[in-house]
């Protein structure tokens, strides 16, 4: 192991991981105690991390925050208790935190809003010396308005066996979408993903390794931590790897792996774990965009996004 | 949980909420992001944190879902950021420890924005310390010998920015 290895092995780690026992971290402590030079970098190293550790400990919560907190996850629970949130997909694992982000910011219960149960009004029949408190209308000038009877009358479509209908034909449609799995996918951040790995795929970006081999391309990735390329649906596994690079895309390292079928085609892998809600969705998944299609699909930790230009028809020769 | 849920969530928030908060403000530059990060993690664990039996996991999985939902929100902004083809760097700058003596925290995570993106987390999480190396790895959804050389490299590109400010 040459110095510069040492050194990066060496400046990963924390003052309180410096195990002996750990047989990497004895060694590297042995080799340690026997460089001078290295022992003095060491420490300097060491010096730094408390010092720039501290600093970010400096780093202090604004006053109230926790107040705010613990009021708003009253109210979260609360809520819950009165309306149970169900879980998309009904059991939660204890190791698993990824149903957590099916939760938007912008519906956090706000210490200065009003919950919604507190705006409904109790219903209280009315009594009769209420009902002749109550002031009659009038117009501007003071008179009263004249009682007309179509002015009370609901409009048609505010009639309430019309709403129930029109609910009943909109629960139909979301369930019969569900069933039927429409192959547009509707989350948020995997429409985003679609279009920025289109841009991605038009942009031509240069190739990080150009090499036919596909083992020599996994091995590439692997080393830079990035998903490597397995398990090709039967048409694609026979097209030609031109190469590959990596990008990043929401915190993790996105694999692109080009190859050529008259024109080229880029399949980007990303972890499952990008795409929770991904592996329950209909296989493959088929999405159009600008003059680009994407054929999405998953297997075992990876989903793989092939993306070329051309219509459907084209993408689908290839299934 | 237990029956007083009341008792359970002021000893949550008191034990972590300041954790979370650096953590969230390390990620967001941003005072009020923070603030919401910090408190949506908790309103999320109200609201599912039954369903978390192993009290121990109890830190980390409060510090992923506030990464988690932190990163919901960046990607709506539409980032996409290309790594450099290559990622090997040059041996580290020779510091002297007593640059940090100049900084405070808010200067220390503008120093951290200079390193990239995908160094940057790993880094954050090594020096707040709130997290070992195998959670942080299993946060970040990489293998844990990438961590380490992503915690070298982006020690290497810390200093580098805390040289040329």
């Amino acid at each position: 192991m040459d110095i510069n290895k040492i050194k990066e092995r060496l400046a990963a780690l924390r003052p309180e991981d410096l195990d002996p026992e750990d047989p990497e971290i004895g060694e590297l402590l042995m080799l340690v105690e026997e460089d001078l030079e290295l022992a003095e970098w060491f420490a300097q190293e060491q010096v730094f991390d408390q010092n720039f550790a501290a600093k970010l400990q400096e780093i202090t919560p604004p006053a109230g925050l926790d107040e705010r907190i613990l009021e708003a996850m009253k109210q979260a629970q609360s809520a819950t208790d009165t309306a149970p949130v169900p879980t998309s997909t009904g059991e939660q694992a204890e190791d698993a935190p990824a149903l957590p982000i099916n939760v938007p910011v912008a519906q956090e219960p706000k210490l200065e809003e009003t919950p919604d149960d507190e705006k409904i009004t109790e219903f209280k029949p009315e009594t009769t010396e209420e009902a002749a408190a109550q002031e009659i209308p009038t117009n501007e000038g003071g008179a009263p308005c004249p009682f007309n009877p179509d002015a009370t009358k609901r409009r048609w479509w505010q009639n309430p066996s019309f709403i129930s209908a029109a609910a009943a034909v909109v629960l139909m449609l979301v369930v019969g979408i569900m069933m039927f799995d429409s192959p547009e996918l509707q989350a948020e951040d995997l429409d985003q993903f679609y279009q920025d790995i289109s841009q991605h795929h038009a942009s031509n970006q240069p190739l990080s390794l150009e090499s036919t081999d596909l083992s020599a391309i996994n091995e590439y990735l692997s080393q830079k931590g990035a998903p490597t390329c397995h398990n090709l649906p039967e048409n694609i596994d026979p097209l030609p790897e031109v190469g590959c690079t990596i990008m990043q895309w929401g915190g993790q390292i996105v694999s692109v792996v080009r190859m050529q079928n008259h024109e080229q085609v880029d399949v980007y892998i990303v972890r499952s774990g990008l795409f929770p809600d991904f592996s329950s969705k209909p296989q493959p998944q088929t999405v159009t965009l600008e003059q680009m299609v994407v054929l999405a699909w998953s297997d075992g930790d990876m989903i793989y996004f092939l993306v070329r230009s051309g219509d459907l028809e084209e993408l689908e020769s290839l299934l | 949980m237990s029956e007083n849920p009341d008792i359970d969530f002021r000893q949550l928030v008191a034990d972590y909420y300041q954790p979370l908060y650096r953590f969230a403000y390390s990620l967001s530059k941003n005072e009020d992001e923070a603030c919401d990060l910090t408190q949506q993690t908790f309103v999320v664990y109200a609201e599912k944190g039954d369903s978390l039996r192993d009290a121990s996991k109890v830190k980390s999985w409060l510090f992923t879902t506030l990464y988690r939902e932190f990163l919901r929100i960046r990607r709506r902004g539409a980032n996409v950021t290309y790594q450099e083809p290559e990622i090997i760097e040059a041996e580290a700058p020779q510091v002297d420890p007593g640059i940090t003596s100049k900084l405070d925290g808010r200067s220390a995570v503008a120093a951290l924005e200079k390193v990239d993106e995908a160094y940057r987390e790993p880094l954050i999480l090594f020096y707040l310390k709130d997290l070992s190396y195998k959670e942080i790895a299993k946060m970040l959804d990489i293998p844990i010998g990438t961590v380490m050389s992503r915690l070298s490299r982006g020690k290497v590109q810390l200093k580098k920015a805390l040289l040329s400010s």
